[in-house]
């Protein structure tokens, strides 16, 4: 070998080293590799057997089958997917009412449990509810209801068979009643004011959503007394304008104490048995307002929680109000088929029912039996009101349009769609040139009238901002003839004017929101003077104008917010 | 030629076929019999775990086999950071053919030990392609399948190992 090795010496070098294996190591290693072989082997056999005999049920092995089995599925996929697509609006609407009231059982929890920790109990790290970060999560939770009631509510706007829609309509009524009354209990729970804010806020909302509630619900009842193929219901959600408004004006301990002697006036002269519940939130109210006179700027003085529970309370009155007359209504129906039928003597049985019912051993008071009969008459309107409009309607109409095709309903139904987007897009457009002339009225106003008047005003025109949007413009024309002789009449009524605009307060929104002719648009172009003016004309138009309503959903006479 | 394995016998026939050749490449690359032991027996273990990886029309039953000890040799050189190497005088004798010229013998034994040396101062990396190459004879093709390397580059990188090889044994004399 030289000095330089080649492959061969290397090959060599190799083949001198290689070595052979022990027999003691082939013998282990082959017995080692023969029981792992068996074992798997067995495994093996076991694995494929069984799988095999699974497959058969699931997979055929045939292409041509497999190909079946795939269209099969297919097809089974598509019915899935076209029928969650096409989910009546009734599920959908249920789905959402379940959601809401899982919210509203989160919020009850809530409440218990900070009841609980308010408890004055020994110890070591004593927690206040107010301390509490999840003031934050119940703002979002009841911000989260108010969207979902309102998607409910649109949901039942869908559906076309009247009674469905009654249904439904109950359903959500039921909701939002019990919402009102929880987010009262939260609101006193909570102590961070923008948190307070926005429950007052979702109060008010929901109260006055579940007034449209239910009149489009008793709309749908009447419809299918009536036998109606359709209904159409038209409730207006709650529109990103109005937040604003409510932002800008705040909750002022002026409006709120002012909301809250309305509805104290309202419990005595409905007469209504004030029970124990409403008692202690009447009792926080007065509590509240107590630590506001003392201190208006005090960190104790809540006026949001004021208003949302005034306006809780108002709400649940009007909700018993309406539930007694209601009551009544069904007793006189019931009278007058028996009188129809002959016997007659059930009319006094039947009255002392409702007696009891209303009363509870308490007695009518004169007031309200006003009261009870003013809201009947204002239905009566109502009714005649809806009859004229009918009858126009059916003037108007072909006698082939009497009764509509499925398709005309639909039609109907998504330009009433249409109609209110473009409202609400007016109305966005007016609300944000008027904004600022708004606020030069108001100056203006304060100057010619007493300053007594200043507060009151300001509800008017707070709610004239907010409230009066869903006016149509039918009366523009009348108002911009009248304008002259505005001025003048004014200057005459000016205490008749004064006396009057507190009615009209008094009376709520309810009231003014329901009227269709309502003179918005005069507010914005026309001086101070006109806002007191057509505020009368609104009280002349709702007894006068009646037949030139233009939508379903405004003949509630609850009209929407926005 | 084994073309599937897939019952015990087919491991038992695997087995007695390529055991030496693979216990033999193992030996020569760690030096130990106790580490050529478990390697090669590891090797026949994964062979089987591994069974259905084979692939007769892509590669024989030989590469693949020696793809595997590659392998197992990688993990037993992660495991063992320091390349022992057997005591010179064990291996020898134990490798001794019986021969009558004892003196040519003797000389030529020290020659091969010296190669053998230098062999085993080289890296892992330059051991794997001559090892195959000049103990196992296995051509250029499937030592770059078994190490996983291109042709060209297994061809080179043999060449170069043994030009490496030659200028140490050059250095040293």
């Amino acid at each position: 070998m030289n000095q330089k090795p080649t492959e061969n010496d290397v090959r060599q070098t190799f083949q001198r080293k290689s070595v052979q294996p022990s027999e003691e190591w082939i013998d282990v290693t082959r017995t080692k590799l023969q029981k792992l072989a068996i074992a798997d082997d067995s495994f093996d056999w076991k694995f494929n057997d069984v799988r095999r005999y699974l497959m058969q049920f699931f997979i055929p092995n045939n292409s041509f089958q497999m190909k079946k089995a795939f269209a099969v599925l297919s097809v089974v996929v598509l019915f899935g997917g076209f029928f969650l697509l096409n989910q009546p609006a009734t599920i959908i609407a249920r789905e959402k009412l379940d959601d809401a009231r899982q919210i509203l059982a989160q919020l009850k929890s809530f409440n218990q449990t900070g009841e609980f920790a308010k408890v004055e109990e020994p110890s070591l790290f004593p927690t206040t509810y107010a301390d509490s970060t999840e003031e934050d999560e119940v703002a979002e939770a009841v911000e989260e209801l108010e969207e979902t009631l309102d998607e409910a509510i649109e949901e039942a706007e869908e559906i076309d068979d009247p009674a469905q829609t009654a249904e439904i309509l109950e359903e959500i009524d039921e909701v939002q009643d019990e919402a009102i009354e929880i987010l009262a209990e939260t609101i006193e729970n909570v102590e961070d004011e923008k948190v307070i804010e926005t429950i007052a806020e979702v109060i008010e909302d929901t109260a006055e959503e579940n007034e449209a509630v239910e009149e489009a619900q008793e709309a749908a009842e009447e419809a299918v007394e009536n036998e109606e193929e359709t209904v159409v219901v038209d409730i207006e959600t709650e529109d990103e304008d109005k937040k604003g408004k409510t932002e800008k004006y705040d909750f002022r301990l002026e409006t709120a104490t002012t909301l809250y002697e309305k509805v104290k006036a309202e419990i005595e002269t409905s007469g209504i048995e004030v029970d124990k519940k409403l008692q202690k939130k009447i009792d926080r109210v007065e509590k509240d307002i107590e630590k506001c006179t003392e201190n208006s700027k005090a960190k104790n003085c809540k006026a949001g929680r004021i208003k949302g529970l005034s306006r809780a309370i108002q709400s649940k009155i009007k909700n018993n109000v309406r539930k007694l007359e209601k009551e009544q209504k069904k007793n006189k129906k019931k009278n007058n088929d028996d009188l129809t039928s002959g016997s007659g003597s059930v009319v006094d049985i039947d009255e002392e029912d409702v007696d009891k019912i209303t009363k509870k051993g308490k007695g009518h008071s004169a007031e309200s039996g006003r009261e009870r009969a003013m809201g009947q008459d204002k239905k009566a309107k109502k009714k005649e009101r809806k009859g004229k409009m009918n009858a126009e309607d059916r003037e108007d109409e072909s006698p082939s349009d009497e009764r509509m095709s499925p398709g005309g309903k639909k039609a109907l139904k998504q330009s009433k769609k249409v109609e209110k987007k473009e409202r609400k897009e007016t109305r966005k457009a007016e609300k944000n040139k008027n904004d600022d002339s708004d606020i030069t009225e108001n100056i203006d106003e304060e100057e010619e009238h007493n300053t007594e008047d200043i507060p009151e005003k300001k509800h008017v025109e707070s709610k004239g901002g907010s409230k009066n949007k869903g006016n149509s413009n039918k009366n523009e024309s009348t108002d911009k003839t009248d304008e002259e002789s505005d001025t003048t009449e004014e200057e005459e009524n000016n205490t008749e004017d004064i006396s009057e605009k507190k009615h009209i307060e008094s009376k709520g929104k309810s009231e003014n929101k329901g009227n269709s002719n309502k003179n918005k648009s005069t507010d914005k172009t026309d001086d101070e003077s006109d806002t007191t003016e057509n505020i009368d004309e609104e009280e002349e138009h709702n007894t006068e104008d009646t037949g030139s309503r233009p939508s379903k959903g405004n003949q509630g006479g609850k009209g929407k917010k926005k | 030629m084994i073309n599937e394995i897939k019952s015990s016998q087919d491991l038992d026939a695997l087995f007695l076929e390529f055991h030496k050749i693979i216990y033999n490449y193992i030996y020569a690359r760690t030096s130990r019999r106790e580490d050529a032991d478990d390697i090669a027996q590891e090797v026949f273990f994964r062979a089987w775990k591994y069974r259905k990886s084979y692939n007769a029309k892509k590669s024989n039953c030989k590469t693949w086999l020696f793809t595997i000890a590659h392998n197992s040799l990688k993990d037993y050189y992660k495991k063992q950071s320091n390349n022992s190497t057997t005591p010179l005088e064990e291996e020898i004798y134990d490798t001794l053919p019986g021969t009558t010229d004892i003196a040519a013998e003797i000389s030529e034994k020290m020659e091969s030990e010296k190669i053998w040396q230098q062999v085993k101062g080289l890296n892992p990396r330059e051991q794997n392609p001559l090892t195959l190459r000049y103990q196992q004879d296995l051509p250029i093709k499937e030592i770059s399948t078994i190490l996983g390397m291109e042709y060209s580059t297994a061809k080179v990188a043999l060449h170069r190992t043994l030009k490496k090889l030659q200028q140490v044994m050059l250095k040293n004399h």
